[in-house]
């Protein structure tokens, strides 16, 4: 099997992602910091390299949804790292839009189209465009750009790493079955059997819900008011 | 599933708290009413308080109402497993005890005594905020709203069986508490205290859904009886189960101050307006430890014994030694009790790492005497405290007994129920936590809590002290006494009283309370 276009192609996959994460790390260095247009080219790079590796060695009719998977998976990474280091609040509220863009893609990929949506309409519609309104809105009001200046950012680093190992060494030792029976049936009508679920299944913490809508409007007045 | 999902009769099984909720539509449009004209602004708080004192009064009347219901539908299901002319057999407690189910919200003897005590808490904390307004000058008639709404959440999360309505439940307790701690605008502990609660109680809630989305993952649902089924019956141990169940725990940890989860409570205890302090030590301890035993003794008891055992007495211990220790040299009485109850969140986790069907009793009564105790002394402190203080310190009780009698004795007993001693509700609550822990086996840490409650004592003994043995020093400030609010006077009464009542005669509320068993071991 071992081909030399395979072994090609391995090795291509293997040196992309060394150095996609390297760079990226660098990046996230403060030290660094004049090298970030050559470190990011040197990761987009490295990914692009790590992607067309993937797909070459994966089988010819799932290549296009590899290619998706990792597409988004740069967007959720990308955007995180970005979110966490960009110096300008406001990149970096634009960054978090972007990693909540590569979720949506996942949701899509795995034929979870309302769920997509509503993590678009509802995250990056609501929740993220008021964020950016309430930046530019301080700006204004405190007279001075905001920037995001983390002293604790070295132990957030090693706590986020340490998460992180343990996550990825449960994932590479676990066996995911499906444990639910997933007929045809909810794979083509996923808005309506989410909408069963809301209805039927979690009807009461549905209903329950409204009281914390209810809840988060007065607490908010209550919050603003003048006496 | 052709058939209405909820009917009406269902419906009225969770009658507490809809008409909680109904309590506060109508506090809402009252509110609006009273402000129509800026001159009724005390009749506007008055209003308020009344409206939410009697929703609560009738929640209670209701919750007593549904227990009768539950002992109507016990006798029917004794009828019919004890046919008359039948052979004896012997059923087990959980066979016999009724129960209202619709999947995600449960209503048992369990769910039913939370919510008679959430009401009751709920009636004193209204008791004491009527007077804690006038006093402080502040008209904020809003609060009774937000009271009613975090007291129908307690509820809700006693019935949660279910890690989404488990989450929406421990939400609504927690985000009009957030609002309440900063009620008075003008004060900056209550400012930095209101902050404090929120940012890291937003960090709980995102450990607890994100440990509930891996769960999810790993078993498919998110009931409770779903996760102990599959974790009976899947093969290979599931990781990602226990690293999901793990962080929901931190998530409850989180809510509940267990020691490396603690570092929001000093400062929040201490910052909020005393009244909202004694409602989160006497009713948020409450409902989120009655979510920790549905989910301890409902889910967790067919699983790796010694993980979660291990696990939950690690915090257990860890709670009671940092919490005694820090409270040791505290001057401020709202910090030291503040620490007193990281303490006994650490006591109670004894009960909970035990997980016998009988802790649940157990935990119920230990808590009973804790919110008593707590709300009784914090009543007593927003008594004591000089006008924009809202704090008392150790150097200004002294000599208290002569100036003060009946409240320093009121005090002094609250302290030693707190302590534990016998005669008060607090001993019978630690007596019962703990022999539930020594008959699992966890001998180990009985002993090491048994020990905490002897290093404790110091502490409480310390203001019983400056009250009755120590004279004053000279310069130290001096309290000035004002006349006791009626509602404070009553509320005193009914704390103490409680507290040596059903001390000396516990046989009644123990006997209530072994109704509310839970599955577990």
């Amino acid at each position: 099997m071992a081909t030399p276009v395979v072994i090609f192609f391995s090795y291509l996959l293997v040196a992309g992602l060394l150095v996609g994460v390297s760079s990226l790390i660098l990046l996230a260095i403060a030290r660094f910091r004049p090298y970030r247009r050559f470190l990011a080219t040197l990761a987009v790079l490295g990914f692009v390299a790590f992607v067309w590796g993937m797909c070459a060695l994966t089988q010819p009719g799932y290549r296009l949804l590899v290619c998706y998977f990792w597409l988004f998976t740069a967007a959720v990474v990308g955007g995180g790292v970005g979110c966490v280091t960009m110096r300008n609040v406001f990149h970096a509220a634009l960054m978090l839009i972007l990693s909540l863009l590569g979720v949506a893609g996942y949701f899509i990929l795995v034929n979870a189209e309302f769920l997509a949506m509503v993590q678009v309409i509802i995250y990056i519609g609501g929740i993220m465009v008021l964020f950016l309104f309430g930046i530019m809105v301080s700006q204004n009001i405190i007279g001075t750009q905001l920037k995001q200046n983390t002293p604790q950012s070295p132990w957030a680093a090693i706590c986020a790493g340490v998460l992180f190992m343990v996550m990825f060494f449960t994932g590479l030792f676990m066996t995911l079955k499906p444990t639910l029976t997933v007929t045809p049936d909810v794979l083509g009508n996923n808005t309506g059997s989410v909408g069963w679920s809301l209805m039927a299944t979690y009807a009461l913490p549905f209903e329950v819900a409204s009281v914390l809508l209810l809840m988060a409007m007065l607490g908010a007045i209550i919050l603003v008011r003048k006496d | 599933m052709s058939q209405p999902v909820i009917t009406l009769q269902q419906i009225s099984y969770l009658g507490p708290v809809l008409v909680i909720v109904l309590t506060v539509l109508v506090l809402l449009m009252t509110d609006v009413i009273c402000r129509l004209r800026p001159s009724r602004q005390g009749l506007s708080l008055l209003t308020g308080f009344g409206v939410a004192l009697g929703g609560s009064i009738v929640a209670l009347v209701y919750s007593i109402f549904l227990w009768h219901r539950l002992t109507v539908l016990k006798v029917g299901k004794l009828a019919e497993l004890f046919p008359v002319n039948g052979p004896p057999r012997s059923v087990s407690a959980m066979e016999t005890s009724p129960v209202w189910s619709s999947g995600t919200l449960v209503v048992d003897y369990f769910a039913v005594f939370v919510c008679l005590l959430v009401c009751g808490v709920l009636i004193l904390v209204c008791f004491n905020f009527k007077p804690y307004l006038r006093i402080n000058k502040l008209h904020r008639s809003e609060l009774f709203p937000l009271l009613l709404l975090s007291a129908s959440g307690m509820m809700l999360l006693s019935m949660s069986r279910d890690l989404l309505s488990t989450f929406i439940s421990i939400e609504i307790v927690s985000l009009p508490l957030y609002v309440l701690c900063g009620l008075n605008e003008r004060s900056r502990a209550n400012q930095e205290s209101s902050l404090k609660y929120f940012l890291l109680g937003a960090f709980g809630s995102g450990f607890f859904i994100y440990g509930a989305s891996l769960v999810y993952g790993a078993v498919g649902h998110m009931n409770y009886a779903a996760i102990a089924y599959f974790a009976k019956h899947s093969l290979e141990s599931s990781s990602i189960l226990m690293i999901g169940l793990a962080l929901v725990g931190a998530g409850l940890a989180f809510k509940l101050a267990l020691v490396p989860f603690h570092a929001w409570v000093p400062d929040v205890y201490q910052g909020a307006p005393t009244p909202v302090t004694a409602f989160m030590a006497a009713g948020v301890k409450l409902a989120v430890f009655a979510a920790a035993l549905r989910l301890v003794l409902e889910a967790f008891p067919l699983m790796d014994l010694s993980f979660w055992r291990g696990s939950i007495s690690l915090l257990a211990a860890l709670s009671m030694v940092v919490g005694n220790l820090l409270a040791l040299h505290q001057m401020s009485a709202k910090r030291l009790l503040a620490y007193s109850a990281i303490a006994h969140t650490g006591y109670i986790a004894v009960g909970l790492a035990s997980g016998l069907s009988t802790s649940a009793t157990s935990i119920l009564i230990y808590l009973v005497g804790y919110a008593l105790a707590g709300l009784g002394a914090f009543t007593l402190i927003s008594y004591l405290a000089p006008d924009g203080q809202d704090d008392i310190y150790l150097d200004e009780m002294h000599e208290l007994s002569k100036r003060a009698p009946v409240s320093a004795l009121a005090f002094a007993i609250l302290m030693l129920s707190m302590a534990g001693f016998p005669l008060t509700l607090g001993f019978v609550g630690k007596l019962m936590v703990f022999s539930d822990a020594w008959r699992a086996g966890l001998y180990g840490l009985v002993i090491f809590a048994v020990l905490n409650s002897v290093i404790s004592v110091y502490y409480y003994l310390r203001f019983i002290l400056a009250m009755y043995m120590q004279p004053k020093a000279p310069g130290a400030a001096e309290l000035v006494l004002k006349r006791m609010p009626g509602t404070y006077i009553l509320t005193g009464i009914i704390t103490v009283v409680l507290t040596l009542l059903l001390g000396v005669i516990p046989h009644m509320l123990i006997a209530w309370a072994q109704s509310c068993q839970l599955a577990g071991l």
